[in-house]
């Protein structure tokens, strides 16, 4: 019977159409869901809108109810209503709202219109007005109330409003008209609803609602492929800069090179920090240490960038430095995520020590453990992203013992430089003691020294406090700086022979943040405190509107790192006012240190890039093997629930059975019954077919249970007959009698009808017979 | 056929029309079909146009029809001057009884042939129409009625449609089919030529039928049973014409009607006392068409012929057979 069923499949089943009529009432009743659907989350806006919220639904529900009695108003209310609406708004402008509360009048209106147009007698003009107001509603509400109710809804909308104009279009394709009374006048929602029954195709609904899943799921796997293919550096829209424009932050920069880029104001690196309390009050996001000076150029010694190691970053993260291990301050909890602009630099800033680094991909690094930095083998081309865990905020770095045989000096004048004090110990810190400059600015240098010391033997910290004061009571703060080009002030050349900061400093002009740190160097060597320049950014922007740190360019700073002869190099920022948050009313030049506060429009445009780095780009490896643990966890513990739901379930039938059986529960069986039976009967009222192929119902006219056997049988023998018959040649007669005594039966007059029950016992062993030939 | 079917009222008929169609046939060769539909329409006690080229055999069918069922026949020639005195008769004064008296015109017959109905006027031609509807001619408040049985076949030309007066649509309505020759295949055509009958006159055809019989018949057709299922069926047919955008409008309730008549008579040809969905659709096509007219332009009658048989088979297609 199974194989004979099977045959029974809907195979010429042609579904009746809906006529115009119809379609325009199914127009109507799409347009007006379309509007409850870009309605319904309004609600959700901190607007005072409750009671157009609630109007604009009961009007639609009046509406959807009775769709008819739209046809009893008169038709000047229809056309008065957009004026009343528009006299309403401005009142409400006017009178409530004021310039300030615009948008909450003009979400008023909106929900007014939306509600007008869902509710009259559309034309295509009309639909379409009414899927631009909606859409624009779904949109306000969306922006303001960002969550995942938004994609749902945009979902849904944007499916009923593909629907509605697909159907405006088939109405369209006519140049029939229907007025309003043709169309509504004596709706009823049964014969409506029978008729959209009948005519709906179960197949296509469920193609169509397997091909939305589909995409969806197409959709989520590129969402989370996104990370793995690298698509965000692949996207011009997240901008990828000229490498070769930023020169700021590579081992050997100029007095002005970093001061080039203070112009800058672009992004050049956001911080996402765990907390906006984890971010000190001045920060320094250091990049590089140049321990070389000389001619006005700031440079890595030769022998130290030998000395950097590479590191293994098989698994996307650099937990084992070499220079981590010997004690570092406090580090901060949580996660670091930094997200560097392409082209900055290749190395990358960092405040300190940290516990762990991870990457998305699977990049180069290396360090200088000297230097306690690490970057990347080039500049990054892409942009790059990595998290940091354990990030320690240090301003003391320790020395890191460098002896003659890890490190060879290139330049052997140097080696009568180092104090016999220092021995064969630390070479390096005698090394960062090196002044390649001419006898004149060496005794002048020794002159300032004087003055800054009075012929005392300071430590290296009181006496950097004492430069820093000499500096700042000399020279002023200016992005511009004038260095003569001899010691006298005139403009004549023994420029070759005088070093630059020496002048600038005989000078007594205005200078930036290389100027100080390299005077500040100078003198510190020539006072003979070891000393070198880092350089990296610092502070930056706080941004309020996804909280977290812009870096720009323009906060690009240099500072010195003076060895306090204790193991520790310790940071001195001589360049004046930084740090001092009292300064800031004086000159706003200096209120970009420390942290500020943006609330600006750029600021909201850069918050959108973080949003999307942080949904998208950040989300790597592990995030996915974590999404996907979640979802298969929820899954087993949804099966669980199930399977333990279902013997609950059982458990609770057999105890209900065992139970006693009393008044009150043959009461509340009854009422059970008497629910379903109601249920049943309203679902014929509306003509439903539950079961399309097992119809308990049938629409039309109703058949006797002969004719209705007659028909199955019939069915049956037609399916099977058009290519079996043949091949039963003795039974051609046979099967035409059948044929035709069930033919009798069903089509033909009652009263004709001859023992039914022994022709479909014929009919069926016919039919049997067909099925094992 | 098996013998349980051919003891039976209708099984005795289904003896009859056979044999009535084996007649026409030794004429009329490999238009069985078209012979078929001739026969239930005359079941139907409807009235047919024939609608196809010249030289077909329309006026033989016509004519094998009427002698094979002992049938009187006469044909009309309408031409642009032909008056409806000249088809139902004219009142002539008789000196001899001094009185008038009533001519009888050629529509009184059986089969009245009414070749190129679309040459005559529209005077003309309506004066067809009480006749066709209730076999009775009205001349000076006197109604004669015509033979019975009685059966206009109307013949025109689809193609040469200069200077003509196409048949209005309520004069349409009143056919109960509109059918076409065709031509014949090769082989019948063969037959054709080695027999060389070139005039109808000269066949000679055995009666076969009496129209005592065939009057039985026609009222036996309205015995045939329906099932309201079968109804239903009708009824969606009919209304899916009226939806249909690409008529301009849909079949009239005596199309409705005269479907069922003609379903009920071509379960009566079948042999069966009752109809068949497969009736209904079998008739769609030669009972619907000629009432419903394409909405769009065509360029000649015989495409929109053509568009129209082809919307009513998607129509047919579209709608659920009642099992």
């Amino acid at each position: 019977m199974a194989g004979a069923e099977s045959l029974l499949a809907p195979q010429d089943r042609r579904l009746p159409r809906l006529n115009r009529i119809e379609l325009h009432q199914t127009n109507f009743f799409l347009g007006l869901f379309l509007a409850f659907i870009s309605l319904f989350p309004v609600v959700y806006l901190s607007i005072p809108v409750l009671g157009y919220y609630v109007f604009a639904l009961l009007v639609m529900l009046v509406a959807a109810i009775v769709p008819e009695v739209r046809l009893r108003m008169p038709v000047q209310l229809w056309t008065a209503i957009p004026l009343l609406i528009f006299l309403a708004f401005l009142a409400d402008f006017v009178l409530i709202a004021g310039i300030d509360g615009a948008m909450e009048a003009l979400t008023r209106l909106i929900i007014l219109l939306v509600c007008y147009c869902a509710v009259a007698f559309r034309n295509r003009r009309k639909d379409l007005q009414l899927i631009l107001l909606c859409l624009f509603l779904v949109i306000i509400v969306g922006v303001n109330v960002v969550s995942v109710l938004f994609i749902l809804q945009i979902g849904v909308f944007a499916a009923i409003s593909m629907f509605l104009m697909f159907n405006i279009n088939l109405l369209d394709n006519s140049d029939r008209d229907e007025t309003p009374d043709m169309i509504w006048e004596g709706f009823s929602w049964r014969h409506y609803l029978g008729r959209l029954w009948e005519s709906a195709n179960i197949r296509i609904f469920g193609l169509t609602a397997a091909l939305f899943v589909l995409i969806m799921l197409l959709s989520a796997g590129i969402f989370l492929l996104i990370p793995r293919l690298g698509l965000e550096n692949r996207l011009g829209f997240l901008g990828i800069r000229n490498t070769s424009s930023i020169s700021g932050f590579s081992e050997d920069i100029g007095l002005s090179d970093i001061t080039n880029i203070l112009h800058d104001t672009r992004t050049a690196l956001r911080i996402d920090p765990p907390s906006r309390d984890a971010i000190p009050a001045d920060p320094y996001w250091r990049m590089l240490v140049l321990d070389r000076y000389r001619r006005g150029r700031f440079s890595v010694s030769d022998g130290l960038a030998f000395t950097r190691e590479q590191l293994s970053n098989n698994r996307f993260t650099i937990s084992d430095l070499s220079w981590v291990d010997d004690g570092s301050s406090a580090a901060t909890d949580g996660e670091w995520l930094f997200y560097m602009e392409p082209g900055v630099s290749r190395w990358l800033p960092l405040p300190g020590d940290f516990a762990s680094l991870r990457t998305k991909s699977r990049n180069r690094f290396y360090s200088i453990p000297a230097f306690r930095v690490m970057g990347q083998q080039n500049v990054n081309s892409q942009f790059l992203f990595y998290e940091v865990t354990g990030l320690a905020f240090m301003d003391r770095f320790p020395d890191r013992l460098i002896t003659l045989e890890e490190w060879e000096p290139t330049d052997e004048r140097f080696s009568s430089l180092i104090p016999e004090s220092f021995g064969n110990g630390n070479l390096y810190r005698a090394l960062t003691l090196d002044l390649p400059m001419n006898e004149l600015d060496l005794e002048y240098l020794q002159e300032v020294v004087e003055e800054i010391t009075g012929g005392r033997t300071l430590s290296a910290e009181e006496f950097v406090v004492r430069a820093k004061a000499y500096l700042a009571e000399n020279h002023g703060y200016s992005l511009t700086s004038r260095v003569p080009r001899d010691a006298r002030g005139n403009w004549t050349d023994w420029s070759e022979r005088s070093d630059r900061i020496v002048r600038w400093l005989r000078s007594g002009s205005d200078g930036h943040c290389e100027y100080f740190a390299g005077a500040l160097l100078v003198l510190s060597r020539a006072a003979g405190h070891p000393a070198r320049i880092a350089t990296g950014f610092r502070g930056g922007t706080w941004n309020s509107y996804e909280n977290y740190l812009m870096v720009r360019y323009s906060d690009a700073h240099a500072w010195c790192e003076i060895y306090d002869g204790d193991g520790y190099w310790f940071r001195a920022d001589p360049t004046p006012h930084s740090g001092e948050a009292e300064w800031d009313e004086a000159d706003d030049m200096y209120s970009r240190f420390g942290i500020s506060m943006d609330s600006s429009w750029n600021a909201y445009l850069d918050s959108l890039r973080v949003l999307w780095y942080r949904r998208i780009v950040s989300f790597d490896d592990d995030s996915q093997r974590d999404l996907l643990s979640t979802i298969r966890e929820n899954f087993a513990i949804l099966l669980e629930g199930t399977a333990e739901g279902f013997s609950q379930a059982g458990a609770a039938a057999k105890n209900w059975v065992r139970g006693p059986w009393d008044g009150s529960r043959f009461l509340n069986l009854g009422a059970g019954i008497l629910i379903l039976g109601l249920f049943v009967f309203l679902m014929r009222w509306l003509g439903w077919r539950v079961f399309p192929y097992l119809t308990f119902y049938r629409k039309g006219v109703r058949l006797d249970p002969v004719r209705r056997q007659a028909g199955k049988l019939l069915l049956r023998l037609d399916v099977m007959g058009g290519e079996r018959v043949e091949r039963l040649p003795a039974s051609i007669e046979e099967v035409g009698s059948v044929r035709l005594q069930l033919q009798t039966l069903r089509y033909g007059a009652p009263e004709t009808r001859k023992s039914p029950g022994m022709a479909f016992r014929r009919a069926r062993s016919v039919l049997k017979r067909m099925r094992r030939a | 056929m098996s013998d349980a079917i051919r003891t039976t009222p209708v099984g005795e008929s289904r003896e009859t029309l056979l044999r009535l169609r084996s007649n026409i046939n030794r004429y009329i060769k490999g238009k069985d079909d078209v012979i078929d539909r001739v026969i239930v329409c005359m079941l139907a006690s409807g009235h047919l146009l024939i609608e196809d080229l010249p030289g077909l055999g329309k006026t033989t069918l016509a004519y094998c029809l009427a002698k094979s069922i002992d049938a009187s026949f006469s044909r009309i020639q309408f031409t642009s001057d032909l008056l409806p005195a000249d088809v139902i008769g004219v009142s002539v004064y008789e000196e001899a009884t001094r009185s008038f008296s009533f001519k009888k015109g050629p529509v009184f017959a059986n089969i009245v042939l009414a070749d190129e109905i679309n040459r005559t006027t529209p005077k003309t031609q309506s004066s067809l129409l009480e006749v066709m509807d209730r076999g009775k001619v009205s001349v000076d408040g006197a109604t004669h009625p015509v033979g019975s049985p009685f059966m206009v076949f109307a013949t025109q030309n689809p193609v040469d449609y200069g200077g003509t007066f196409p048949l209005p649509e309520s004069q349409l309505d009143r056919f109960l089919m509109r059918i076409q020759m065709g031509y014949p295949g090769e082989e019948e055509e063969f037959e054709i030529l080695r027999n060389s009958l070139l005039r109808y006159d000269d066949i000679e055809m055995d009666t076969v039928v009496t129209h005592e019989q065939i009057i039985d018949l026609q009222a036996s057709v309205q015995d045939i049973y329906v099932e309201d299922s079968v109804l239903e069926y009708i009824i969606k047919i009919v209304t899916a014409t009226r939806t249909e955008s690409e008529f301009k409008a849909g079949a009239s309730t005596r199309g409705c009607l005269s479907l069922k008549v003609a379903a009920q008579a071509r379960a009566l040809f079948c042999g069966r006392d009752f109809v068949l969905p497969e009736d209904v659709q079998e008739m769609v096509e030669p009972v619907l068409c000629h009432r419903l007219h394409l909405r769009r332009q065509t360029v000649d009658p015989m495409e929109e012929r053509r568009i129209s048989r082809t919307i009513l088979n998607s129509i047919i297609n579209s709608i659920p057979i009642p099992v």
